[in-house]
């Protein structure tokens, strides 16, 4: 059999078993809890690598080793970042927010954030930033996709994307969230095996680990730095940090993987899915990024440093291999976009269509109308996609940034302080998201040497206790639940944050100050250097 | 100094957080594991 239609026949095979599950998932969806969350009946194995596949995109076959494959080591600090953040993310909220939500009666990320802010003002504000950028996120990895499977099966984009669309938005459709934790443990299973057999035969081919470090080293030895290529980001510890935080703590503010959390089957699975989720990482976030570096090696002059591990499945492994490496291309795009596309059309059923259109909208009606989101979103996507392909790496990054600004902090505090009100959550959403914009846009990372993400999260946290201050506090009903949700755990005392805010207020104008006379200066051609 | 090839730095730097990840998850496999116990004997 020739090479293309070993790779379509190995296609062919992995979409029909979606399409499977998505009819099986349609056959245990009865009322819109089973549709949004499962029913509540995840355990902990589906919950760990749904819960990984989800957060690793398209970006760790495409974007990933291409940026590795251009700065290096430096590269791999995102690896490493990612490395811990499924465990941080389970760790420090699992357990809380399953309780919480449940005691609350949330069945989406953002109406648990209104019940426990009491505040109908969260709901909006969280919902259009959710919306916003999950659909942005959504329709990056919709390109990737594309992408890929146009490459996989040698035909025209539009083609490809009108294929693995239709079949994402039919199982999903059909299936829900249910559908969508089953695939995603498929997809994530087929993640782990192709890309850790591929970094190891890629290894014995450039000739083992010593054997490529001496050839780059050859080449270039900045690439060796932990610092990037021709030393760029040299004793930038601002921006070193961020790169690994954006990964480590950014998973707490994703609303398609704390959803996770909520679709527990109990509080219990928490305990053994993060060791599912340690192992998995342990032989999946790291390869992508050495097989970057190794490319370096094997392939010194590739044109599109996205293409590295598609040429190196074609090129170096024909036949099985290379068709389940594309195929597990698709499925970490798969199952990042299933995830984003179930949840996009929960809040915009739940939050904006049932919370402020149609309050009276009944179980059945609420199933009807989160699927017809869900294929909505599919057209708009598809359209999206066609005409607009900007490059994945750019639009992944700042959309997972401006997330994880936005709802990081509002979702720790829901849960580690019972005191956190409307005003504070507002505030930290606001500032935390509007910070990674304005930094990103304006390029501060090289005036200042601090990455975006780790500039919104200090915006984010100040915002939080500042602003906590202008409004009344949280009602008894929440705060017990809070309580009850730590489950006798650590919370923040109400003495300890109130004097925080309290020494906080003057250092921020301080920095604002600082930041303001720096933009002038640098827009004048005069002071720092714009590195 | 060079392990592997690569400079010693670059290589602690890089290579010694899949352990820790990988020690950390043990310990928290540990510890909720005493708290899961202490919560059901409670309920008893």
């Amino acid at each position: 059999m020739s090479s293309i239609l070993l790779e379509r026949a190995v296609f062919c095979i992995y979409m029909s078993t979606l399409l499977l599950l998505g009819y099986l998932g349609s056959k245990r969806i009865n009322i819109v809890d089973d549709y949004m969350l499962g029913g509540r009946t995840i355990g902990p194995v589906f919950t760990a690598i749904s819960h990984q596949s989800t957060a690793m995109s398209g970006y760790m076959f495409m974007g990933g080793p291409a940026y590795a494959y251009q700065v290096g080591y430096f590269g791999l600090w995102y690896g490493i970042g990612d490395g811990g953040g499924g465990i941080f993310d389970l760790a420090v909220l699992g357990k809380r927010m399953r309780r919480l939500s449940e005691k609350l009666g949330a069945l989406t990320p953002i109406e648990y954030l209104e019940k426990r802010y009491e505040s109908p003002a969260v709901r909006v504000v969280g919902a259009a930033i959710a919306g916003i950028f999950l659909a942005a996120y959504v329709f990056a990895q919709f390109i990737a996709g594309g992408k890929a499977l146009a490459m996989l099966l040698d035909i025209n984009y539009g083609v490809a994307l009108l294929i693995g669309l239709g079949i994402m938005v039919t199982y999903t459709f059909l299936g829900g969230y249910l559908t969508v934790v089953w695939s995603d443990f498929m997809n994530g299973m087929l993640m782990v095996c192709s890309i850790f057999t591929m970094f190891i035969l890629g290894l014995i081919k450039a000739g083992g680990f010593t054997a490529v470090h001496h050839k780059i080293a050859s080449i270039d030895p900045s690439y060796l730095s932990i610092w990037g290529k021709d030393y760029q980001y040299l004793g930038q510890w601002g921006v070193l940090l961020g790169a690994v935080l954006i990964y480590f703590i950014g998973y707490t503010g994703m609303p398609h993987i704390i959803v996770r959390h909520m679709s527990m089957k109990s509080h219990k699975n928490v305990r053994p899915a993060i060791m599912w989720v340690s192992i998995w990482n342990l032989f999946f976030v790291y390869s992508p990024y050495l097989l970057g570096i190794i490319g370096i090696v094997l392939l010194p002059n590739l044109a599109d440093p996205e293409m590295i591990i598609p040429t190196l499945a074609h090129s170096l492994f024909p036949g099985v291999i290379a068709a389940l490496v594309l195929s597990a291309l698709m499925a970490a795009v798969i199952s990042t976009a299933d995830s984003q596309l179930v949840q996009l059309a929960s809040i915009l059923s739940r939050d904006v269509y049932q919370r402020f259109i149609n309050p009276q909208a009944n179980s059945k009606q609420m199933v009807i109308v989160s699927r017809l989101l869900v294929v909505v979103v599919g057209i708009v996507g598809f359209f999206i996609a066609y005409f607009q392909p900007p490059t994945i790496f750019g639009l992944v990054v700042f959309a997972w940034g401006v997330l994880g600004n936005t709802f990081m902090v509002p979702y720790i505090a829901a849960v580690y302080w019972p005191e956190a009100n409307k005003a504070g959550a507002l505030g930290a959403m606001i500032g935390g998201g509007l910070t990674n914009i304005i930094w990103t846009v304006l390029k501060l990372e090289a005036i200042t040497a601090v990455h975006p993400f780790f500039a919104g999260l200090i915006v984010s946290i100040v915002c939080m206790l500042i602003f906590n201050r202008f409004s009344a506090g949280v009602s008894d009903t929440v705060r017990t639940a809070v309580q009850e949700a730590s489950g006798g755990g650590f919370t923040i005392p109400p003495k300890l944050a109130a004097g925080m805010s309290k020494i906080l207020i003057p250092e921020a104008r301080e920095v604002g100050r600082f930041l303001i006379s720096n933009r002038r200066t640098n827009s004048d051609g005069l002071g720092i250097e714009v590195g | 100094m060079e392990i592997m090839g690569l400079p010693a730095k670059t290589f602690f730097a890089m290579f010694t957080w899949p352990l820790i990840y990988l020690a950390w998850s043990l310990y928290l496999y540990w510890k909720m594991g005493i708290e899961e116990r202490s919560e059901g004997s409670e309920n008893e």
